[in-house]
């Protein structure tokens, strides 16, 4: 993580915004910034890439808040919902999809939240099916939130839900000012775990690994429900015994009753990351991996690399956590029986399959 | 001021003798003169003068026209007709006049392109931006800083890769490329993608095969070239380059994707097993991903789709099959 919370030097806001509460309140807490106002149509200027790094947008949301996971085609994916509030991330992970999908490398936060929690009271309304969301898609969940406090707004709404389950999803460790809430167990605290040599090497702005797990047990002891996600795994020498000192750290610090659910993903990225990764970090070995295209026209891991890490820290889960629910993120039915032993078959079945954990109490 | 009055000039007949054809201040042509302009040169003789400068010790710099004025030099002629700047008109103003002189008539191949932005920045010490600016679009180019960098990187490229850049054997990637690397790896690598003829795709294959090689197996890109599998497929006497190209790309497959490579050892040497007739084809699907596998099958009459429909139900039974289908 970076030492200091994401503090913009620059932010544009679009004119139709400038007088929302949530914009004044991002305002008043940078108080030393000047902020640029865009008129309609009008987008943020051109910044050399470094200083859009220290960017912000408060924009409108146009589309819709929340939106079904996209999935992947060939791979069963677990029906989750994404929460669009904000879009971007200031941790510069190598691997991280957004640079080839955002066209700009500013973070972008939607502040029309009046629309935001229409949208949900419609969801939730209207639906009787059980609810997984989470924030963690397109940006890290509490990247903005000392600028925004939504989070803390969201954890409370969530609070009387009897059928959804919020995630939040970070690699920071900055959990502070959700501790105190009442959160009704209806929100699930999760972090991206990946081996300390991988943070370094690949995740260099994010929370070391044990200020993640410390953040989980406070986390834990404040009530909340925890996620974990070994997402990207990533094959290099000696893995084996990096991810097992994860896993047992991990269960050195956690209780796996308190554990919703631990998803396993192996790196894979869309075609044209690889040249993205190969331009911005040239000496990053990850597109040095033996990642072949997979059905969905992604780069993954030769299917073997996959299956045999799958299988390797699920078995070392299931000795600390027999009862977690472990799932593999954007797999085929045939990688889940190789891996696991066992499969969900498909897409509905994954979904049933984590729908249960989030009706527990 | 308009461009054109900066430069004061006449016309007049200058003796070779005393014009400086070696001194590249100005210099942005490379690389072989087009046949075009020799037969011209041959019929008409110059009809657009070269521009001149003269230099403090009296000679004479060339502005535009070293190939004109070297072709009359060639020919035995004494003097030529040149348009002449005596007084000191603005360098970087003579260096557009060369380049829009060329522009008119052609287009500037890339590595002339490379050699008018370096000297721009260099030479001149025009900033990045303005080049992206300013005359990356003059040179027909994106105005793009990044595209600057690159082009000022391949300005530094050594021979005999500018040549074959300049005469597009080979390809603007494939020589971004080989100018970020060290030049002795450079130089080995350029030497297979010479030795074998590589097209633009396998250049760039190449290249990216063997840097990724080099890079997960800790050697450097020279020890790669010269192990000893890569330099026997290239000396190969019997193949043709396009068969060594296929050896030498199929070897280093195979070493930065060991295990696909092994899969696909395991599944040619099941499938052999199977001794499946010609007209039955199985196919894993693409890099063993999914579950799907394909069976092509050809055949002419019915009574040959009933032989192979038995003889498939045969392959069905077989425990190759069944070995085959867990690949990998």
């Amino acid at each position: 993580m970076p030492a200091e919370p994401f503090a913009p030097r620059h932010v544009f806001v679009e004119e139709e915004v400038a007088d929302l509460p949530l914009t004044k309140r991002v305002l008043s807490r940078l108080p030393g910034v000047r902020p640029v106002v865009l008129a309609e149509g009008e987008g943020p200027p051109q910044l050399m890439e470094v200083e859009a790094h220290n960017a912000l947008v408060l924009a409108r949301q146009r589309g819709r808040f929340v939106k079904r996971c996209p999935g992947t085609r060939g791979y069963l994916c677990c029906g989750y919902l994404n929460l669009n509030v904000a879009m971007g991330c200031d941790m510069a992970c190598e691997y991280c999809i957004l640079q080839g999908y955002l066209s700009r490398p500013m973070i972008t936060l939607f502040v029309n939240t009046d629309d935001l929690w229409r949208e949900l009271d419609e969801l939730l309304q209207q639906t009787r099916r059980v609810v997984r969301i989470g924030s963690g898609e397109l940006a890290d969940s509490l990247v903005c939130d000392h600028l925004t406090d939504l989070n803390g707004e969201l954890v409370r709404y969530f609070a009387d839900q009897k059928q959804a389950l919020l995630e939040l999803k970070t690699k920071s460790d900055r959990i502070e000012s959700l501790l105190g809430i009442d959160h009704g167990r209806r929100t699930v605290l999760s972090w991206s775990l990946n081996s300390e040599a991988m943070r370094t090497a690949h995740e260099a702005r994010t929370a070391p690994l044990m200020r993640r797990l410390e953040a989980a047990r406070l986390a834990q002891g404040a009530g909340y429900r925890l996620g974990f996600h070994f997402d990207p795994l990533i094959w290099y020498e000696g893995w084996q015994q990096d991810y097992q000192d994860v896993v047992d750290q991990l269960f050195s610090l956690v209780r796996p009753e308190n554990i919703v659910w631990i998803s396993l993903g192996a790196l894979r990225y869309p075609a044209q990351m690889d040249r993205l990764i190969r331009t911005r970090y040239p000496r990053s070995a990850l597109p040095l991996g033996e990642l072949v295209p997979g059905e969905d026209g992604k780069w993954r891991y030769f299917r073997p690399l996959r299956e045999e890490m799958f299988r390797w820290l699920y078995q070392r889960i299931k000795r600390y956590a027999p009862q977690v629910a472990v799932y593999l993120c954007m797999e085929s039915d045939q990688v889940w029986r190789r891996s696991f032993g066992w499969s969900p078959k498909d897409s509905a079945g994954l979904a049933r399959l984590l729908d249960q954990r989030v009706l527990m109490p | 001021m308009d461009f054109q009055e900066q430069i004061d000039r006449r016309l007049a007949k200058v003796s070779l003798a005393e014009i400086d054809l070696h001194d590249p201040y100005y210099q942005i042509s490379y690389g072989a003169v087009p046949s075009t302009l020799i037969d011209s040169l041959r019929t008409a003789g110059v009809i657009n003068p070269p521009t001149l400068q003269r230099k403090q010790d009296g000679r004479w710099r060339i502005v535009a026209g070293f190939r004109r004025c070297a072709f009359c030099q060639e020919q035995g002629a004494k003097k030529i007709t040149a348009w002449c700047v005596e007084n000191v008109a603005p360098e970087l103003s003579l260096f557009i006049w060369a380049v829009c002189d060329n522009l008119g008539v052609r287009q500037l191949n890339t590595v002339e392109c490379a050699i008018v932005l370096a000297k721009l920045h260099g030479q001149f010490r025009i900033p990045k931006g303005d080049l992206a600016r300013r005359y990356m679009p003059l040179l027909g180019l994106g105005s793009s800083t990044e595209l600057v960098e690159r082009y000022l990187r391949l300005a530094a490229l050594e021979e005999p890769m500018r040549e074959w850049l300049a005469e597009e054997w080979l390809s603007q990637e494939a020589a971004f490329q080989l100018v970020e690397m060290a030049p002795d790896e450079a130089r080995a690598l350029f030497a297979v993608i010479a030795a074998l003829r590589l097209g633009k795709n396998y250049q760039r294959e190449l290249i990216r095969l063997a840097y990724d090689v080099a890079r997960r197996e800790a050697l450097s890109i020279r020890e790669l070239v010269a192990s000893p599998e890569l330099r026997a497929a290239m000396q190969e006497q019997e193949l043709s380059p396009a068969h060594k190209a296929e050896r030498v790309l199929g070897w280093l497959r195979e070493r930065r994707f060991p295990r696909l490579a092994l899969a696909r050892r395991r599944y040619a040497e099941l499938v052999r097993q199977l001794s499946l007739p010609a007209n039955i084809r199985l196919s894993p699907p693409p890099y063993f991903e999914g579950a799907e596998w394909y069976c092509q099958l050809q055949f002419a009459s019915q009574e040959e789709l009933r032989q192979m429909a038995e003889r498939l139900q045969k392959i069905a039974q077989c425990a190759e099959l069944q070995q085959l289908l867990l690949l990998p």
